[in-house]
């Protein structure tokens, strides 16, 4: 291999010699000299363009500056032929006697883009679906661990969630919210295959594109897993015979934490005296003399069974209290407390346990072949670390795939990956309320707590050489937090690894010309093995150090028979069809095993486990299946009209026996308008064309494996020798897929030389049969709430706008901009015919004919009381005087008036949350070698349920619970215009965090401007690199990530996509993190 | 391209093969996990032993977690957790003002919020188990003459009876008062609609009840139950007993409960001088919930263990000072004569039933016995500093300071079914027999110098006395309270009583607040439910001068 790179060195070589004597001729100006200039439609020249006279074998090479000469030619000759790569080739009539100049043209067939689609290709032109395809390019200049990460912004109509912690992939919607209960992911497929493994197990570096399929047309011949959308990843390959290529790529960075904590009160003393003012208020509002008020508040500040905070961290002067009647801190206060045993301080927890960590990414490939075989290799590994300690996640991949054509009528190929991770996570992660959550606690941990334990001298305190933290053993308690996640995190261990190997062997026999007959096997293994330990040392202390072991294996099996026969008749009608069949199975297997007491306290083995009574082990598999024919039809009249119609008979394991099939199928027209004779003079229009599809698409996802049948759990009871058996889901027998039908009709285009490309659509799709899981009154007396149904509409429709455009094009300078826009409607047409009238209601939300699927519905906030600063609700009664706990579906509202309490507020239709324009935007700059690139990303006009300001928002209900600076504007009688309730303690005061109800207060514009990415490049000059046997050498700086425009600071709208509540888990869980990384890319 | 023919028919054979697998579509089934009906179905037939496993299931329903709402939530464990919230909502027991505090609606009675978890679970779980009741006696044929089925319908309607029982008390006032009131929707063959299913009257609902009791005491008679928590004709007598007092029916009560305590003892003042209840085969249990290790396994903080015993090393109250405490104003009506004085710490942390006690840190070997374990601390926190008046009633049955909550749980105890006599025998006007029932058991099993008028009470406040401090902490006080009309009495002023502060507060009798509200879902789902209303959320410090007789 090395020999043939020297010898391609040595023509290069050749080749810069050949451009240097071609100028050194030029000054030499002879007669029948034929001379000029090659350039783009820019003015740029054209370096290297090979220029022929006709009828001979003349010719030379454009120099860098696009300038040839060509001596002695026969005066016979008339006709040069210019032609190079990427350009139309031109003929043209030589001029002699003065210098010549001539204009390439880009080649539109080269830039009208293959697209990777459902079983194949497609180009852009002859597409009558919508679909966005993202390139490596656009990959690459994001420094993340998931690939997904470029649609979001890029592409119009994809909507994510932010990602969290190391290893995490945001969620993907397409075109709104299709589902009701069910799942409303895509459906990813890599290669063809459909993939079990999570997105971010596969190397960002390996993909070559990833095609985002929006429409029922394009996904319907995926049939019952389409409904959602497709993700169609596709690795890279060779690109038939090509010198190999070897490429090296190495970043290092910091992650950091994306999201800031809220502005809560972190001065100790400020969080005293807010909450001794919310204890006396308790009293002083509800009946008590203003004696009694201070008395109580004095009494129980420190006392954390009766409403106070636990904790003492001020030293006051004898016999003086801690906080004044002025409500201010003692003056003679002085921060610190000794109880003799004890030295207590506050510790900054946020900054204590979140910090910044390193990244490191390194990717090598090689890829290359020949006339028959082709292949891409690739090895991974990636870093990334958490903003906590002991979060990580390491990712080692590889990938190896090969084309080889065997015989002229035989074709094989493999593709194996394999990648190993292994992850550091945090226990409890996202659960709201948890103590064993380092995110939950470290986020709403009070002001006043320390984090260490120190001696009374004040030092801290150690054990063993072991740092002390404080869970609660010193002489004083918090209200709230048991033990302490940060020293579990510390000393416990949650090690999960994984293994996933994915290999894909097909065949493709051509019998005859234009027929492809393929055979695609592919199996995938997802291993993986998650250790616990949980330590002696923290919270495993009772257990005497414990140990958990669970392994899990997902292997599934897909198997793909497709007939391909394509034919063009008359050079004007082509013809493809395309006829198969799909089975995926899957077998998804769990082991675990738990047992205490550990000899050795760092071992989270079972064999090191010596305990009896806790030992625990189990196991179980589970099965699913689908399968399905399929076929499709394309029509192509002269590239000018273009039809095309496929269908899937589909079936799904998760329906009882008789429901199973499903036939799904799609019809799509497009007409390019630019080929016709009336635009022929147009030259500015390279690409316009028509487009209107319809299919229909099907859902199975996101109920169970076995939503038919009624589940049963079982358990035995030793002593009495007795088995049980309670029912644990109820099924349906009559389930049925989700259907969902759409058109999408748009115009795509490209102008000015392929110098704006866009593409302008409107969908509109419903979905019937929509599962859910139907409530059932308690009273009813099912074992279970609820059951699966199907039942209702749901209609999803708006425009999408793609525009990419390239304002500047010159030969040291490119400018390219891209916009997408997108809207999305989301309604409720029918329902089931019981709920039709009332809807379906929760406490947070309504499902209503008319409705969205985040429509809000809660209580009503009426503001505070200017009178007492009492939070007001609204609360609704009918004609006959009965208050209306619901307003919606039942009596009509006759009479609205205020209620000081909460439980007896009514709750209210509060109109759809979700935003009306979603899009994004961005521009990347080339100049001189330098690239700049930045793409931002953008939400308006939607609402966001900001739980967890509501809960920072507690009015010292949440004894202990960090507080909102906005706390210390509450109501008070010499601030009487506030809109923030009174601070108190007392239950009846509850500004609604004490019963965690949703309202109104707490809706927030979720609109953002976030800057999803951003990157500066340098590539060296190639007479540099090409001196050290390097084709190119780029070194960047990119940030991904970098900042997040939101009407609150630490709130995160893209946390859910809907509706949340109090237990909102955004900051119970990984906020996203910001990474910024420098990195070298070498290319020999 | 010719000798492709054989590649041909290989790849056709082979996609041949695979369609004609497809049947493989009907074989997808869980491999446990979960049973699908079909499965369940199939191992019935084949092994019809199993067939009871649907049966034992309703009694682990007690104090298992409920489905309708997260299964992992700590304070989801069935009736167990109904006690201790009814309990709670009482005057003698509470908790702390801490947010550790999964049961602070009960002390705070913010219980009756429509949305919150704690009433949806004390709600969602008798009628899912009526439900299940209702399944069970369908499976048999309705004129069955197999002794085994009408032995299985006779518990089952015990249970069903149970189920109704831990609803219709807390929906409406007492029967004496409110008969014909509406109470709760009942759940019988004749519901057409159960999304239109009103409240049935007070009266309906207990001759619902009395109707099951009536035919499991007649078909249990003479049966021998599998074992004790199963339901056998003592436990049928018990349960009627219990609907004959809170229905007025005395002279029933009284019978029923003499009958139903036929072949138990109370437990002797030397097992009851220790941690205790909490284990099943006590023998003065009746009835009680089977906790298996198991099952504590997969749900160690939500259970008895977590959550009333002082003696759990990993579970809510003892690593959170929640241990439920004793009201002083009870406390202190006990003589220290009385055994059940030690079952709270003093407010000095003493007591002489832990005497014997050790509690041992596997984390670092320390240990405490007596006295030193209320400021005994483990090194993971599990166990902090008890308080004064915290209980010690509980032990924990794996052990002291085991992480192993499987404690047991009592249903119905002989000693209740003396005090249910002695109180039918009272109001039907044979005091001196009552006083004869009560004072030797008191005097034989508690407190030897125990005499009826010591404390000054009328005889029926005695007797609830009796009942409020040796059923304390097993889920009775609210339904007493409710139907001998009394009101709820949690201090006498400022400085009176040990409860936090925030949950001092006093209710009249006929306050519309001591009625349960309906949960949201319910109401959203069955349009007949027209909600209770009246009173308002308590705050500190009202009604100071409110008495309840007992502990005046």
């Amino acid at each position: 291999m090395f020999n043939v790179k020297r010898e391609i060195m040595k023509q290069r070589v050749l080749m810069l010699f050949a451009c240097i004597f071609a100028s050194v001729t030029m000054a030499m100006a002879q007669s029948s000299r034929v001379s000029g200039v090659v350039v783009e439609e820019s003015g740029e020249p054209v370096i290297g363009a090979s220029v022929l006279i006709d009828g001979t074998s003349m010719g030379a090479v454009t120099n860098i500056d696009g300038q040839f000469v060509i001596d002695n030619v026969p005066s016979t000759a008339t006709q040069l032929t210019i032609s190079y790569v990427g350009f139309q080739t031109q003929k043209v009539t030589i001029t002699r006697g003065r210098e010549m100049r001539i204009v390439l043209r880009m080649d539109a067939e080269m830039l009208d883009e293959v697209m990777v689609v459902a079983y194949g290709t497609t180009k852009r032109s002859a597409f009558t679906g919508s679909a966005m395809e993202v390139k490596t390019e656009d990959i690459a200049a994001h420094v993340t661990s998931s690939a997904t990460n470029a649609l979001v912004g890029k592409v119009a109509g994809v909507q994510a969630t932010s990602s969290g912690g190391p290893g995490s992939a945001p969620t993907i919607r397409i075109r709104g919210i299709g589902s009701y209960a069910a799942s409303s992911t895509p459906l990813y497929i890599i290669d063809g295959v459909p993939m079990d493994q999570g997105v971010a197990t596969v190397n960002p570096a390996d993909i070559e594109s990833m095609s985002v399929l929006k429409d029922a047309s394009a996904s319907a011949i995926y049939g019952a897993r389409g409904a959602n959308g497709v993700v169609i990843i596709t690795t890279k390959k060779a690109k038939g015979a090509q010198d190999a290529r070897v490429t090296l790529d190495a970043k290092f960075g910091s992650n950091s934490r994306l999201i800031p904590q809220y502005d809560v009160i972190d001065n100790p003393a400020q969080y005293y005296e807010t909450h001794y003012k919310a204890m006396y208020n308790a009293i002083a509002y509800n009946g008590g003399t203003p004696q009694e008020a201070y008395a109580y508040a004095d009494k129980n500040i420190f006392d954390q069974n009766n409403g106070g905070l636990g904790y003492q961290v001020f030293t006051v002067p004898q016999g003086e209290k801690l906080i004044g009647t002025n409500f201010k801190l003692n003056p003679n206060a002085t921060l610190g407390y000794s109880d003799g045993e004890y030295f207590y301080q506050p510790d900054d927890w946020y900054n204590e346990v979140f910090h910044n960590s390193f990244r490191q990414e390194y990717n090598v490939s090689v890829t290359g072949g020949t006339d028959r075989l082709s292949y891409f290799a690739s090895a991974g590994y990636l870093n990334d670390g958490g903003n906590v300690n002991n979060s990580k996640y390491e990712r080692y991949s590889s990938r190896a795939n090969v084309e080889y054509q065997a015989k002229k009528w035989l074709k094989l190929n493999t593709n194996l990956s394999y990648t190993h991770t292994d992850q550091q996570a945090q226990n409890s992660e996202g659960d709201w309320g948890s103590s064993g959550n380092i995110f939950y606690i470290t986020n709403n941990m009070g002001a006043i707590y320390p984090l260490y334990v120190r001696n009374a001298d004040g030092s801290l305190k150690q054990e063993n050489g072991r740092q002390v933290y404080d869970f609660n053993q010193t002489n004083f308690m918090r209200p709230s937090v048991v033990g302490n996640a940060v020293r579990d995190n510390e000393y416990d261990s949650r090690q999960t690894y994984g293994d996933i190997f994915m290999g894909q062997w097909g065949a493709t026999v051509t019998p005859i010309q234009g027929l492809d007959i393929t055979a695609n096997l592919s199996a995938t293994d997802i291993n993986s093995r998650r250790t616990i330990l949980y330590s002696v040392f923290a919270d495993g202390a009772s257990a005497d150090g414990a140990a958990s072991v669970y392994t899990t294996r997902n292997f599934s099996v897909n198997q793909q028979y497709m007939i391909n026969w394509n034919k063009t008749f008359n050079e004007k009608h082509t013809v493809s069809v395309l006829a198969g069949y799909e089975q995926y199975k899957v077998k998804y297997s769990e082991m675990s095993g738990y047992n205490d007491h550990l000899y050795n306290p760092f071992v989270g083995e079972l064999d090191n486990a010596k305990g009896t009574s806790q030992k625990s082990v189990g196991s179980y598999s589970d099965n699913k299946m689908n399968e399905g024919f399929f076929g499709r039809l394309q029509y192509d009249y002269n590239s000018k009209y273009f039809f095309n119609a496929s269908i899937r008979r589909d079936a799904s394991s998760i329906f009882a026996p008789g429901h199973r099939w499903g036939t799904f199928g799609s019809v799509g027209a497009a007409w390019a308008i630019n080929e016709e004779a009336f635009m022929k003079d147009v030259e500015w229009v390279d690409l316009l064309k028509a487009k209107v599809s319809w299919g229909s698409t099907g859902n199975d996802a996101g109920m169970g494996w076995h939503a038919y049948a009624d589940r049963y759990t079982t358990s035995y009871n030793e002593d009495a020798k007795e088995y049980s058996i309670a029912m644990s889901a109820k099924g349906n027998t009559d389930l049925t897929w989700e259907k969902k039908k759409a058109i999408n009709a748009g115009i795509d285009f490209s102008l000015f030389g392929y110098r704006l490309n866009g593409t302008l659509e409107y969908y509109n799709g419903t979905t019937s049969d929509l599962l859910y899981n139907k409530t059932v009154p308690l009273s009813a007396g099912y074992t279970v709430a609820t059951y699966p149904v199907n039942v209702g509409e749901l209609l999803n429709r708006g425009w999408e706008l793609s525009l990419d455009g390239t304002i500047i094009k010159k030969k040291n300078l490119q400018w390219n901009v891209n916009v997408a826009l997108a809207t999305n409607h989301n309604e409720f047409l029918s329902l089931d015919p019981s709920v039709e009238e009332v809807g379906i209601k929760n406490s947070n939300r309504i499902v209503r004919v008319g409705g969205s699927m985040q429509q809000g519905y809660m209580v009503k906030y009426a503001g505070v009381d200017p009178e007492n600063g009492r939070a007001q609700y609204y609360v609704s009664y009918d004609a006959e005087g009965n208050r209306l706990s619901n307003t919606y579906g039942g009596n009509p509202i006759a009479k609205t008036e205020k209620t000081y309490d909460i439980t007896e507020a009514s709750l209210y239709d509060v109109g759809d949350l979700l935003p009306d324009l979603q899009g994004g935007f961005g521009t990347s700059v080339s100049a001189f070698g330098f690239d700049l690139s930045a793409q931002f990303s953008f939400s308006l006009g939607g609402r966001y349920y900001d739980g967890s300001y509501q809960q920072l928002m507690h009015n010292g209900q949440s004894a202990g619970s960090a507080m909102h600076k906005d706390l210390l504007d509450a109501w008070s009688p010499e601030n009487t215009s506030s809109n923030i309730p009174r601070l108190s303690t007392a239950a009846i005061d509850d500004p609604s965090t004490g019963s965690q109800t949703t309202n109104t207060r707490f809706l927030t514009s979720s609109n953002y401007l976030e800057l999803n990415n951003l990157t500066l490049g340098y590539t060296f000059p190639r007479k540099w690199t090409s001196a050290l046997q390097m084709q190119s050498v780029r070194v960047y700086v990119a940030g991904e990530n970098l900042f997040v425009l939101t009407a609150r600071k630490g709130m995160d709208p893209r946390f859910n996509l809907g509706v949340g509540g109090y237990t909102n888990a955004q900051s119970s869980s990984y906020s996203t993190m910001r990474t910024v990384t420098a990195g070298i890319s070498v290319t020999f | 391209m010719m000798k492709l023919n054989k590649f041909f028919y290989l790849m056709l054979g082979a996609a041949a093969l695979t369609i004609t697998s497809c049947n493989d579509i009907d074989e997808m089934e869980p491999e446990s996990g979960s049973l699908t009906l079909e499965q369940v179905q199939r191992t019935n037939t084949e092994l019809p032993v199993r067939t009871e496993a649907s049966f034992a299931a309703l009694f682990t329903h007690i104090f298992s977690p409920y489905t309708g709402t997260s299964t992992s939530r700590a304070d989801n464990f069935g009736y167990v957790m109904a006690a201790i919230s009814l309990d709670a909502e009482g005057a003698d027991l509470f908790l702390q003002d801490n947010n550790y505090n999964w049961f602070s609606v009960a002390g705070e009675l913010s219980s009756r919020n429509a949305n919150y978890a704690n009433p949806f679970i004390r709600y969602g779980v008798p009628y899912s188990h009526i439900g299940k009741c209702n399944d069970i006696i369908n499976g048999f044929p309705e004129d069955t003459t197999d002794p085994d089925a009408i032995n299985k319908i006779a518990q089952t309607r015990a249970v069903r009876a149970y189920a109704y029982m831990a609803l219709a008390p807390y929906f409406q006032f007492g029967y004496a008062t409110a008969a014909d009131q509406p109470c709760v929707p009942l759940l019988t063959a004749d519901v057409e609609d159960v999304t239109n299913n009103p409240r049935a009257t007070v009266r309906e609902v207990w001759e619902y009840i009395m109707a099951d009791l009536n035919y499991a005491v007649e078909h249990l008679a003479g049966a021998k139950r599998a074992n004790k928590a199963q339901i056998d004709q003592n436990v049928a007598l018990g349960l009627r007993a219990r609907a004959n007092l809170h229905m007025g029916n005395w002279a029933a009560a009284a019978a029923d409960a003499a009958a139903a305590a036929q072949g138990y003892e109370p437990a002797s003042m030397a097992e009851v001088s220790v941690p205790a209840f909490c284990n099943l085969n006590d023998h003065n249990w009746m009835w009680g919930a089977d906790v298996t290790d198991a099952y504590a396994q997969d749900n160690g903080y939500k259970t008895a263990s977590s959550w009333i015993s002082a003696f759990c090393g990993d579970g809510y109250a003892a690593a959170t000072q929640n241990t439920p405490q004793i009201n002083t104003l009870l406390w202190n009506k006990i003589p220290e004569t009385d055994v059940r004085k030690g079952w709270w710490i003093d407010e000095n942390l003493h007591s002489p039933n832990w005497a014997n006690v050790t509690w041992q840190d596997p984390g670092n070997g320390t240990s405490a016995t007596g006295d030193d374990i209320a400021k005994f601390k483990t090194s993971d926190g599990g166990k902090v500093e008890f308080l004064p008046f915290t209980n010690i009633k509980f032990g924990q049955q794996a052990g002291i300071g085991s992480i192993m909550n499987s404690n047991d749980f009592p249903l119905m105890r002989v000693e209740e079914m003396i005090l249910i006599q002695a109180e039918g025998l009272a109001k039907s006007g044979n005091d001196a027999q009552a006083i004869q029932v009560l004072e030797s058991f008191v005097k034989n099993y508690r407190d030897p110098q125990y005499s009826v008028t010591g404390r000054g009470l009328t005889l029926a406040d005695e007797i609830w006395f009796q009942r409020r401090v040796e059923l304390w902490g097993e889920g009775f006080f609210t339904g007493d309270m409710k139907r001998l009309g009394k009101p709820l009495v949690r201090f006498h002023g400022p400085g009176t009583s040990n409860e936090p502060d925030a949950f001092q507060f006093n209710l009249d009798a006929n306050d519309g607040w001591l009625n349960m509200r309906f949960p949201q879902t319910e109401m959203n789902n069955n349009r007949g439910i027209v909600d209770n209303a009246g009173g308002s959320l308590p705050v500190a410090g009202q009604n100071p001068t409110l008495r309840d007789g007992v502990t005046d």
